[in-house]
């Protein structure tokens, strides 16, 4: 039961928090304070309280922002930038933006129009977009890793859709940190074991000003749905979330004995267009996305 | 007099102030308290805190869509 720790009084709050983000970074062994972290900001709480809670603690960090051309009734993308943007400013680090629609001639939106063949809901377009870019930018840049503001709320939601659905591939890889391969920088989710209430209560307390409102394309969506499930687990019993979490983490060693096997580490092809991995001969998913017009 | 609770646009107001704890707005507002933060002038309150007359306060969704 960790909720009475935002009875703690502003300052040893934030302590706190980044305190258990060093123990985590280097329990799971992501990085260390001679590599350059690149930190994925959306412009909302997590992402803006991870990238202030490392740059508090001494890292090299710098961001990469996506704009992902979303308006809706806030305009979304335009509003979240100016975030992003306000916080590096203030904190005199770089921010690296990536404009979709200038770059690759759609926004998501539109992306999502022209490739409706059922499956391709703008979430999907969008986090294949997202993951192909963030690599780009890193590798490109020179930073050793690339980190997300994934919370334990976030991860547990996963969780326990790849539960439900016995995705044993998704199962297998899902983890606080996800080592580099052939074209990949590193993933590392230094908040995976925060609570959404604390990262919330950090970007109050740390005076963050960051983008409340939902993409507009989240609302109903399945992420949203678990997560309101399982807080209501959470509610009846305080720790569930953590528990099913760091009970799946020291699980996955028995459940998949062969958890380093190269075979699940190694890129099996290379796009001929990007360079980056894929897992079949030929362009990759992006690259094919990008250029179906 | 009364306490006014702003939640996603839209404001609420309790007339029967006494002994109302941020965990009761909660219960009559039936949201779970795992799902929203309280803040008010500008700090954060926790659910035991006792709201007083007059009171503005705010609930902050702590939910993201991921
Ligand atoms: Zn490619």
């Amino acid at each position: 039961m960790r909720q009475h720790k935002l009875a703690l009084c502003k300052h040893h709050f934030l302590e706190w928090v980044c305190d258990q983000t060093e123990r985590n970074i280097n329990k799971y062994k992501m990085f260390t304070k001679g590599d350059r972290v690149l930190v994925a900001v959306s412009g909302g709480k997590d992402s803006l309280a991870l990238w202030d809670a490392l740059n508090k603690l001494g890292y090299t960090t710098g961001g990469v922002y996506i704009n992902l051309g979303i308006s809706g009734d806030d305009q979304y993308s335009l509003k979240s930038q100016s975030l992003a943007e306000k916080f590096a400013s203030d904190h005199n680090l770089v921010l690296h933006i990536v404009n979709i629609k200038s770059d690759y001639g759609k926004t998501i939106p539109e992306f999502s129009e022209t490739n409706k063949r059922g499956k391709s809901k703008p979430c999907s377009v969008c986090g294949l977009l997202k993951r192909h870019t963030m690599n780009e930018i890193g590798s490109r840049k020179g930073y050793d890793v690339l980190v997300t503001g994934h919370n334990l709320d976030d991860e547990v939601s996963v969780l326990f859709n790849n539960v439900l659905g016995w995705q044993v591939d998704f199962l297998r890889r899902q983890s606080p940190l996800i080592p580099a391969k052939e074209g990949l920088i590193p993933k590392a989710k230094p908040f995976c074991r925060f609570y959404e209430r604390e990262t919330a209560a950090y970007a109050i307390l740390a005076n963050i000003e960051y983008i409340e409102d939902e993409c507009p394309f989240s609302e109903g969506s399945t992420t949203i749905q678990n997560k309101e499930l399982l807080n209501h687990l959470e509610h009846q019993r305080a720790g569930t979330k953590l528990a099913f979490y760091l009970k799946f983490l020291r699980a996955k060693k028995e459940l998949f004995a062969d958890l380093e096997d190269d075979k699940y580490t190694e890129a099996l092809f290379s796009c001929p267009t990007c360079g980056q991995p894929t897992p079949k001969q030929g362009n990759c998913a992006f690259c094919r996305m990008v250029t179906r017009s | 007099m009364t306490i006014t609770v702003i939640l996603r646009k839209k404001e609420f107001k309790f007339e029967e102030t006494k002994d109302l704890t941020v965990r009761k707005v909660f219960k009559k507002l039936d949201i779970l308290p795992e799902t929203y933060l309280c803040v008010r002038e500008g700090e954060l309150i926790t659910e035991q805190e006792l709201l007083r007359d007059g009171d503005v306060i705010r609930f902050v969704p702590v939910i993201s869509g991921g």
